[in-house]
């Protein structure tokens, strides 16, 4: 999968909000906002393919987690990702 | 992880965005616009007034403690504003064009666009701030009738 190329991250004070600059209309039901961790992510997936094992990898080296706490906070992100359109397929 | 944002939260940059020449959209909270718009069931859009404001006009503004408010236009005096929720009898300002950053420009109410032209949206932009005294009384037999 990889990031919806529409989407951007912005960091506005200490919160971080993915939103499309390209859309005349701003919906706030179209407006999320990321934790420290989701956004650091964000970054790190910026303009490439990955997986859910990719993204379980990437948060194994940042922070102290267990591989089985990695692999299940990576796949329910990339699942939340994908239902609210933030990646694609 | 991923967690809409708080309408508060999305209100301090809406004006951002507004500026910035955008449409902003979004969901009624509260219930001072009733009955036009209803909490958590309608939806407003809102941009950069292209226009003079007038008696009439739904707009958003910020009070001088920082809260977003989105009421309409009452009265219009040299740049000070009087608005009122449609569900309030009470008015507040003088509030300066400064405080007003966006007009209402559309509202989706009950699943339907509605605009200038409508028959509900002129009727609360043209009657209903002209009967202000009145409010309470049509309310009432309005829900009564709801019953």
């Amino acid at each position: 999968m990889k990031l919806n190329s529409n989407l951007i991250l912005r960091q506005i004070g200490k919160e971080y909000m993915i939103v499309n600059p390209f859309s005349d209309t701003i919906d706030m039901a179209q407006v999320y906002s990321l934790n420290d961790s989701a956004a650091w992510l964000w970054k790190q997936l910026e303009n490439k393919e990955f997986t859910v094992e990719e993204v379980s990898a990437l948060l194994c080296d940042a922070y102290e987690v267990t591989p089985e706490t990695a692999q299940s906070d990576a796949s329910e992100l990339c699942q939340q990702w994908l239902e609210a359109g933030l990646a694609v397929e | 992880m991923l967690k809409p944002l708080d309408t508060k939260t999305f209100l301090s940059h809406a004006r951002e965005w507004v500026e910035e020449g955008k449409q902003v959209r979004l969901m009624i909270s509260g219930s001072s616009m009733s009955p036009f718009l209803i909490h958590a069931r309608d939806s407003i859009t809102f941009s950069k007034p292209a226009r003079a404001l007038r008696k009439g006009d739904m707009v958003f503004y910020q009070r001088d403690t920082g809260e977003y408010v989105m009421h309409r236009i009452c009265r219009v005096e040299q740049d000070a504003y009087y608005l009122i929720g449609d569900a309030q009898t009470v008015v507040e300002g003088p509030i300066r064009r400064e405080q007003i950053f966006a007009l209402v420009t559309q509202a989706l109410r009950k699943g339907q666009t509605i605009a200038p032209g409508d028959f509900w949206w002129e009727f609360f932009a043209r009657v209903w701030p002209n009967i202000i005294p009145l409010r309470r009384a049509i309310i009432s037999i309005y829900r009564f009738f709801l019953r």
